[in-house]
């Protein structure tokens, strides 16, 4: 509904700026009080979601798993799915935008698979695997990690070391050497996939090897495009609570739509003072424009 | 009863209202009003749903 004390100025613009952020449309037409309620409220159940949901809750695709391996280990974008709940969630604007972002990075072939380009220092958390005549031997283990690799440049070829603690409360530490297998450097989760065979002392393969995830940075995993794995993780730790996450996100970015609508046509059912001036007798030419 | 449904339900509530009335309205007097009227109702059905639920299941 328009009104003519509600100054719009052009509305195609402010409803642009109220996509980018809330509430930013209504600051520009000069509507304070709706740009804070909008701004502050829409903002605040978004970030909201994502702090429940640990800042996963928001992603642009879905990655399928095709296969018994991980998509982390595909040089090659592996195949996705659209997030439909991203539909809403964009609406929320330059907040979500990182999802965008996240999505192009990773539908570039990633080099950096199976390939060390620096030392690397991280916790890890996984298994050793000693390999028996009977089969693989298991041993869940957690613990740090130092690997290089073995030329300044970079390469597939690392050495380091390893230091371990059992669940039973054993410790101990390993050389590791050879080929490395690493996950893409760009994937929905905050662990990296990681493989690398163990060595002895002068250099020779032993018949055992890690296999486990290191630490992603938060700038290659935020908002980027994750797989079922890793949603079945966030279920498992967050349980309900990452639903409620997604829900709030999707749900500030369907408010953010009615207030994109706002700034484009005004307030809905008018100005809100209707029946007291019917009362008055006061006609919209004797009231002041708010915004003049 | 879980305390997170009530530390989370309440204040997705409150924001949810006073959006959406701020949608509907330009006096901010009556989005405030409306909003908080509004959440009442909410609340008030909310209440009634859970009640009802309760019985149900009892």
């Amino acid at each position: 509904m328009t009104d003519s004390r509600v100054n719009l100025r052009q509305p195609l613009l402010a409803a642009l700026l109220g996509f980018l952020l809330p509430g930013l449309g209504h600051l520009y037409q000069g509507r304070r009080f709706k740009a804070a309620v909008f701004s502050v409220g829409i903002l605040i159940l978004f970030g909201w979601g994502q702090v429940l949901g640990e800042g996963q809750a928001t992603y642009s695709r879905l990655v399928l798993r095709t296969s018994a391996d991980s998509p982390q280990f595909s040089v090659k974008p592996p195949a996705s799915k659209t997030s439909w709940g991203f539909g809403a969630q964009v609406l929320v604007g330059i907040p979500a935008f990182p999802a965008l972002l996240q999505e192009a990075r990773f539908n570039n072939a990633d080099n950096s698979v199976g390939f060390l380009d620096a030392e690397v220092s991280s916790d890890f958390v996984g298994a050793l695997i000693e390999t028996t005549r009977q089969g693989d031997l298991r041993t869940p283990v957690s613990g740090s990690l130092q690997l290089a690799p073995t030329r300044p440049e970079g390469s597939r070829t690392v050495s380091g070391e390893i230091s371990v603690s059992t669940a039973d409360g054993g410790t101990a530490s390993y050389r590791l050497g050879g080929e490395i297998q690493l996950g893409r450097a760009v994937f929905g989760s905050p662990r990296r996939s990681i493989e690398c065979r163990l060595v002895d002392d002068t250099g020779n393969f032993l018949s055992a090897r890690i296999e486990g995830t290191i630490s992603r940075s938060f700038f290659n995993w935020y908002m980027a495009p994750l797989d079922s794995a890793e949603l079945d993780r966030l279920h498992g730790s967050l349980s309900r609570q990452y639903d409620v996450a997604a829900v709030l996100t999707w749900i500030a970015g369907l408010l953010n739509l009615m207030a994109i609508w706002d700034a484009a046509q005004g307030p809905a059912y008018g100005y809100g003072d209707e029946g007291r001036r019917a009362g008055e007798g006061s006609g919209d030419a004797e009231a002041p424009p708010v915004n003049a | 009863m879980d305390l997170s449904l009530i530390t989370q339900a309440l204040p997705l509530t409150a924001i949810v209202c006073l959006v959406y009335c701020a949608t509907r309205f330009e006096l901010p007097e009556k989005i405030v009003r409306s909003a908080l009227v509004m959440f009442g109702k909410t609340l008030l059905f909310l209440c009634i749903a859970w009640l009802l639920l309760l019985w149900v299941s009892g």
